[in-house]
């Protein structure tokens, strides 16, 4: 009796779905650090050959928190760099994305607290929060990409969660 | 004090982290614990707002298709000739010194990616999410520089890398500007050479002198065809590499390294050859004015983003109409002037080379119309990018503080449903508003937006004013169930009654040039690209009045050529504003649009009598004859043509003819205008990316000689552009033939 077979992926194909899948948000994320696209693009791209000289078992299915890590790593890299070579001004990150329409429904002005609650949250805060509701990530994954423990993610997580919630309490009649 | 509130279980719970065997548990407490349960309701709402505002799918960003391409090569386990082998896992990136050989090496197997990118580019249909926000806009440096500090990550063993890659990142195509020293040299003009003509003014006719005699021409060859895979054949991913290798030093077709635009797309241009002049049809060229520029800004796109883009994107007349040059203004109330300069041809030297330049009148913003815009602007999801709806806010907001009080603007914004985001109003505050709030978000339904914003512009027409729609688009119009012929129909019909339709394209991947720029031809208006903040102060700012104002409609050309001085000729560029030879005096057939202060330029490249015809035209065995014997005849045998252009007013429906005849001193281009050698330098540039055959000797550092003599002042550094972007052409671009 003949068992059907099911048949992993091609390297080249799986690298080719990571590529799909990651690209976009590859460049975002590198962006929130290096400020400007152009460089964001390049450290995308070299984390996608750097993914592609990889062994497929070190890296982990999907890839994401991989991808993530050296990412995060590389622009990183980049901003020591410029830190001591500050004769290289970054480029100023320009916020490309609209800012909401002040004061349209009530729901818009809730999202825009969000906004400005994220802005005042702790830096480190931020970046859980944007890998968490931003990129998706699960707790795992961040930690795999920051190194911070699971359980201090969720901790972090659920302060920002709160602190949101108090200020729409504070919103309220 | 501890409270329930601080349990992170709760958070972790709604966003469903918790392990099976703790959720389990923690739902046990809930039941027990009514606090708990109030508390998980209260934390849902802040918990969802956060997944609301933070959408994962933000705005769809790519990499360069060379980048891709590059990492596709790495995919299939090509190696990757760019790669330093001494840091193992970085490359150097694009626009590295050693960019100009690798990039013969890149768009290998380019099938395969085109459908993949086109994929890719597929604008995101999800539902209107409204605006949102995404990254902070944080300074770049320090508050990650805190994180560095508060994460300990070990890195991945391969991130020792040098911070000297940094370098390599950074280095951009940055290209010194060349000063032009040489300049001064060449500017001495024969004034015998330039003959300036006001409309209907006679003058004096220079003795004519023989062009140099040809020693040989350059024939044209059959234009190569890409060998490459058609766009679509390479879903499946392997045996796509390298198809065009050649194992003789990494010499690829010239096509293989051309952008493949994604869902761009380009009308065909064909390389219009020598028309020999055996007749008076032969002897007669007929075309429309085109003051469009868009195609300069999306060459400069392309060539700006390390690729060659592709041929049928590069107009040579839009080009050469990118820039302005020193044309005498008319006198009077006449809406425009023509001048005109003949000289050999840089890179054909026995072939004459014949500028027609207009200048429009300008109109000072004082005595500008009232204007009645609206600006209909696509928020549909594809806009969300950084290139798009972004840089339309800027270019709209850059419009409207160079308005005045009499001037009203209104808004209309289209996705899946239309919108009036703002009614006409000429209160600068409200315009500026509602451009700063508009969102992205949904699909795109252009035809609905169309029609409301005409509606208003009706509403609010201002008699003898400037009375526009302002469309500001990434392409992808949709013209809804009953087609784009109705659509045009419905941009004439408005035209007819003095509303017209100007087009602005955004960004890029998704760019329908064709589609674009015949319904801003349809609606007696101007279209362009707008890819920098640069382009928009210089269409908006710049060229405002150019933009807005419209000093003659219907502007049509028609050149007689002398049979007893021209033994053939080819029109540079115009490939699609051609007319018939008896559409010229039909005053039913639309022709192009000259704004206030526009400069529109015409090269016509002849071949003189007494010179070998290039092969494209083959010689007629009887009329050659009869045209001989005619030339015996000539009266006017002085003059190389005869230049004839009709316009209309902007509200008229009458044309009226200027006519100017024109001789050639015969000048070499050594010694022609600074502004004649600028524009041969552009039109070489174009035809060189072209891959024209016509093309002759021109190479780049022609092209960089001309375009240095005649830089001239350039007080707003768009020649100095000009060079950088030829210097990038070349480290891409293609060996002259």
């Amino acid at each position: 009796m003949m068992t059907p077979v099911v048949e992993e992926p091609s390297n080249e194909s799986w690298l080719r779905g990571a590529f799909q899948t990651y690209e976009s948000r590859l460049i975002h994320y590198a962006r929130q650090f290096v400020g400007d696209w152009e460089t964001a693009r390049d450290v995308a791209q070299d984390s996608f050959l750097k993914l592609c000289q990889q062994d497929r078992g070190k890296v982990g299915d999907p890839p994401g928190a991989w991808l993530y890590r050296v990412t995060r790593n590389r622009a990183l890299d980049i901003l020591r760099h410029r830190k001591r070579h500050p004769h290289q001004p970054a480029e100023t990150a320009e916020d490309f994305f609209p800012q909401p329409a002040p004061g349209n429904t009530a729901h818009d002005d809730r999202l825009a607290l969000v906004w400005e609650t994220l802005e005042k949250l702790p830096e480190q805060q931020r970046e859980v929060v944007r890998l968490k509701f931003l990129h998706g990530l699960s707790y795992k994954e961040i930690r795999q990409v920051t190194g911070l423990s699971e359980s201090n993610i969720g901790f972090i997580i659920h302060t920002a969660v709160r602190t949101l919630r108090g200020r729409l309490q504070g919103k309220q009649p | 004090m501890k409270t329930i509130e601080d349990d992170p279980r709760i958070t972790a719970y709604l966003l469903n982290e918790l392990p099976p065997r703790e959720r389990a548990a923690f739902e046990r407490e809930l039941e027990d614990d009514p606090a708990l349960a109030r508390a998980i309701e209260e934390f849902r709402e802040s918990a969802s707002l956060f997944n609301e505002a933070l959408p994962h799918e933000a705005a769809q960003l790519g990499l360069s298709l060379a980048q891709r391409e590059r990492i596709l090569r790495a995919a299939s386990g090509q190696p990757d000739p760019t790669h330093a082998p001494s840091r193992p896992g970085w490359a150097i990136t694009p626009f590295s010194p050693a960019w100009g050989w690798a990039g013969t090496l890149m768009l290998l197997g380019l099938g395969a990616w085109i459908w993949f990118a086109a994929e890719m580019l597929v604008p995101e249909q999800s539902a209107a999410r409204g605006t949102y926000k995404y990254a902070d806009g944080t300074p770049p440096d320090a508050p990650a520089m805190a994180m560095a500090d508060a994460a300990v990550v070990p890195p991945p063993e391969e991130e020792n890398l040098p911070p000297a890659t940094e370098d390599m990142l950074r280095s951009g195509a940055v290209v010194a500007t060349p000063e032009g020293g040489s300049a001064n040299e060449i500017a001495e003009i024969a004034p015998a050479d330039v003959i300036a003509a006001q409309s209907a003014s006679s003058f004096a006719v220079p003795p004519a002198a023989s062009p140099p005699l040809a020693t040989a021409v350059p024939r044209p060859q059959p234009e190569r065809r890409a060998s490459s895979a058609p766009a679509g054949s390479g879903t499946a991913g392997s045996g796509v590499a390298l198809s065009g290798y050649k194992d003789s030093g990494y010499r690829y077709d010239f096509d293989q390294r051309r952008a493949e635009a994604g869902n761009e797309a380009y009308a065909s241009i064909p390389h219009h050859g020598f028309r020999r002049v055996t007749d008076a049809a032969s002897a007669t060229s007929t075309f429309g004015a085109d003051v469009d520029t868009a195609a300069y800004a999306n060459v400069r796109r392309f060539l700006q983003d390390g690729q060659l883009p592709p041929k049928d994107a590069v107009r040579i007349e839009e080009l050469l109409n990118n820039f302005t040059y020193a044309y005498p203004a008319p006198k009077g109330r006449e809406p425009f002037a023509a001048s005109v300069e003949a000289a050999s041809a840089p890179w054909a030297p026995q072939h004459r080379l014949v500028r027609i330049g207009i200048r429009a009148r300008d109109i000072p913003p004082s005595a500008r119309p009232p204007m009645s815009l609206v600006f209909l602007v696509d928020v549909s999801g594809s806009m969300n990018s950084p290139a798009k709806l972004p840089l339309v806010q800027k270019s709209l907001r850059l419009l409207t503080q160079g308005l005045r009080e009499q001037d009203r603007v209104a808004l209309v914004t289209y996705a899946g449903a239309s919108r009036v985001a703002l009614d006409s109003t000429s209160d600068k505050r409200a315009i500026l508003a509602a451009i700063d709030g508009l969102g992205a978000g949904g699909s795109t339904n252009g035809e609905g937006g169309i029609r409301m914003a005409y509606q208003i512009a009706r509403s609010h027409f201002i008699d003898g004013g400037a009375n526009r729609v302002i469309l500001c688009t990434d392409g992808d119009f949709n013209v809804g169930t009953t087609g784009r012929d109705d659509l045009i129909a419905l941009i004439e019909h408005h035209r007819a009654s003095g509303v017209f339709l100007s087009v602005y394209g955004f960004g890029m991947g998704n760019l329908k040039e064709a589609t674009l720029e015949q319904l801003a031809n349809k609606g007696n208006g101007a279209y362009g690209y707008i890819d920098s903040y640069a382009e928009a102060q210089k269409t908006f700012v710049q060229n405002l009045a150019g933009t807005l104002v419209t000093v003659a409609k219907d502007v049509k050309f028609q050149v007689e050529f002398n049979p007893a001085r021209v033994a053939a000729w080819r029109l540079l560029g115009y490939e699609n504003r051609l007319l018939a030879r008896e559409d010229f005096n039909d005053d039913t057939k639309d022709a192009g649009e000259v704004g206030a202060g526009h400069t529109v330029t015409v090269l016509y490249e002849i071949v003189p009598v007494g010179t070998e015809v290039p092969a494209a035209a083959d010689a007629h065995r009887y009329l050659e004859e009869k045209q001989k014997s005619k030339i015996r005849n000539q009266k006017s045998d002085g003059e190389l043509l005869f230049l004839k252009v009709r316009h209309k007013l902007p509200d008229g429906d009458e044309s009226r003819l200027q006519t100017f005849p024109v001789a050639d001193a015969g000048g070499t281009w050594e010694k022609a205008s600074p502004d004649f050698q600028f524009a041969s330098s552009v039109a070489a540039f174009g035809m060189l990316l072209r891959e024209s055959p016509y093309a002759g000797t021109a190479d780049w550092d022609l092209v960089q000689r001309l375009a240095r003599a005649g830089k001239g002042e350039d007080p707003q550094g768009h020649r100095a552009e000009f060079l950088r972007l030829i210097e990038l052409a070349r480290s891409l671009g293609p060996e002259p033939r």
